[in-house]
């Protein structure tokens, strides 16, 4: 009896120490990058370019980063505006969307659905091909309005599918109350289901912010001055062209500029996660 | 709700009891509603007609004119099936198809396969959770670009911190041009797209895992079932669904992709890391020949629709309005 216990014992606690090796191995790998990239903006220049690379810097300082903002301030506040300003629009078009396709009843609604799931696979950068030629002609090329245009296409649907699913998993009976007291339809969204929404509306405006945020695709196409262009695509373009200019690639600017396009995010991660992962499990992947 | 309720009565009404004019205020309602639905549907339908429905069909149109735009915006041509017989005729079309099945496969199996060993993991009693979960969560967080320019420089051939690593290790003698040399090139990028991409499948397999009941392992054990039986029988046909989801969603999501692949090599060394969706930009904007560009997105496009289509499948009640 005893040394069935013991044999039980130890092989429970080899388990656990298999499971933490590879837990603590596989996030180990995971995590750096991210504080190798840290570490890596926390020195001057010089000991970027040391062999073999050191993780404590012999000096630590700040300067990459005052050089890096002064080179992406304008960047990160398109960015900010940009992000910003689709999901505002976004929600704004995509809730009345969302509310019709979720509570209305008339032919069509089934194909509106499998086309707004269509939108999402698309490749792209097919589309951005006569988007680049109309902007031309539209006069759109490179104008905020014109990215904030074609940002706000790109994030609607997903808004859309989003809002709906949420919407459809609300009672209706609420709304017929209301709607018995006297209040339009209308009414009923905007006094009943947007209130009682909150979780997707969030995670509605954070995936729309961090699609304008990572985007390179849109910007690259549609506009070609830094002072229009999005962080993420100034970031590329300041390492990109640096090298192939051949001039000094002044890695220092460019890892911290990487940082200071992180740091939002982390942010609003932080403080959004939950209905992130609510809005996600509730879109996408359900069924 | 309301409708079966509204219906069931039209058919009273129908049985002949009723007069036709009782009908006319329910119908004009039904019909205001009908009106109503649409109009709220019609900004947003505006917003993805021109943007996104437009140019569909513009660049379907453009796939068969001949368009290059060092000879002015208005020298478009239609030449017929000419753009897809040159692309056909591109000796490069073997390589760029290589690369892109070599890209799809990888960055769709890697990151489900790190994600449902770390989701497995997870799923237990352990300590210090918050702290596996954020870091877990960190390459979610960072945005592409920064991914990109952090590994290219861990990559870096002189001062990198993978060549001091393996050297370390004894796996490399000389140190090596992850993203440049032919023989690292593609598990670099895979490296990179399975510590990007698996954050995704780690949350829904995760969620998935939860929602296996704990008495099904009990029960197993009970049985005598180890550990590795009772993942096989029991784990593995629980999240099989959604693995299977994860996997459709990661073929559409890679073959499209452009980022990853232009901010990581640009298609480099030469052509060897080109795929189709950076293929189309490269065709479009550094050869200017944006017909033949437009052919490849649309050959792009259709393979996409094969997939996006086994998905729509899938999901079919989600789609039950």
């Amino acid at each position: 009896m005893d040394t069935y216990r013991l044999k039980f014992h130890l092989s429970r606690i080899l388990r656990t120490i298999f499971t933490y090796s590879v837990l603590i191995f596989l996030t180990a790998i995971i995590v750096t990058p991210f504080l190798w990239l840290l570490t890596s903006t926390l020195r001057p220049a010089s000991e970027l370019y040391v062999q073999p690379p050191r993780w404590i810097p012999n000096e630590i300082t700040l300067a990459g980063y005052t050089k890096a903002f002064k080179v992406f301030a304008t960047p990160l506040a398109n960015s900010v505006f940009y992000g910003l300003t689709t999901a505002l629009l976004s929600l704004l078009v995509a809730c009345p969307a969302a509310y019709s396709l979720s509570r209305y009843l008339y032919p069509g609604k089934r194909a509106v659905i499998i086309i707004l799931l269509i939108t999402q696979m698309l490749p792209f950068v097919l589309l951005l091909l006569p988007l680049y030629i109309s902007y031309l002609r539209l006069h759109l090329y490179n104008t905020r309005l014109g990215l904030i245009i074609g940002y706000t296409a790109l994030t609607i649907p997903y808004s859309i599918l989003l809002l709906r699913s949420y919407f459809a998993s609300l009672p209706a009976e609420l709304e017929d109350a209301a709607m018995i007291d006297g209040c339009t339809r209308m009414g009923a969204l905007w006094r009943i289901v947007l209130p009682l929404s909150k979780p997707v509306l969030m995670a509605v405006i954070l995936n729309d912010i961090v699609l304008v945020w990572n985007d390179v695709l849109f910007t690259i196409f549609l506009s070609k001055d830094i002072s229009k262009q999005t962080a993420s695509v100034a970031l590329y373009l300041f390492y990109t062209l640096r090298q192939q200019s051949g001039g000094v690639a002044q890695k220092e600017i460019m890892l911290a500029g990487g940082v200071l396009l992180t740091i939002p995010v982390i942010f609003l991660f932080i403080f959004l996660q939950k209905y992130l992962v609510k809005g996600m499990t509730h879109g996408a992947l359900k069924g | 709700m309301k409708t079966t309720s509204d219906t069931s009565l039209d058919g009273l009404l129908d049985n002949g009891c009723g007069k036709p004019v009782s009908r006319l205020p329910q119908l004009a309602r039904r019909q205001r509603e009908t009106l109503q639905g649409y109009l709220l549907l019609l900004p947003s339908m505006i917003f993805i007609g021109l943007i996104i429905g437009y140019p569909l069909v513009r660049s379907l149109l453009l796939s068969l004119n001949r368009f290059k735009i060092t000879q002015g915006i208005d020298s478009e041509r239609f030449c017929g099936l000419c753009n897809y017989i040159n692309l056909s005729r591109d000796p490069y079309l073997p390589i760029y198809f290589r690369n892109q099945v070599l890209w799809v496969v990888g960055a769709t199996v890697f990151p489900i396969l790190l994600a449902l060993v770390l989701a497995v993991i997870m799923n237990q009693d352990l300590k210090l959770r918050w702290l596996w979960r954020a870091v877990i969560l960190i390459p979610w967080m960072m945005p592409v670009a920064t991914s990109a320019l952090t590994w290219r420089w861990i990559f870096d051939k002189q001062w990198g911190l993978l060549n001091h690593y393996l050297m370390l290790a004894g796996f490399i003698q000389e140190n090596v041009g992850f993203l440049t040399d032919r023989a690292w090139l593609w598990p670099s990028i895979f490296l990179v797209a399975m510590w990007m991409w698996f954050p995704y499948n780690y949350i829904a397999l995760l969620a998935a895992l939860q929602c296996i009941p704990n008495e099904l392992y009990e029960a197993a054990k009970v049985d005598g079932a180890n550990a590795l039986k009772s993942f096989w029988y029991i784990t593995l046909p629980g999240i099989l669904p959604v693995i299977s989801l994860l996997t459709v969603l990661g073929i559409i999501w890679s073959m499209n992709d452009f980022t990853t692949i232009y901010l990581l090599t640009q298609g480099g060394p030469g052509v060897d890391s080109t795929t189709m969706a950076p293929l189309v930009y490269t065709i479009s904007f550094r050869h200017l020949n944006l017909g033949k560009g437009a052919a490849a997105g649309v050959t792009l496009m259709m393979i996409s629709m094969v997939f996006a289509f086994i998905y729509l499948r899938r999901s079919r009640d989600e789609i039950q309005g």
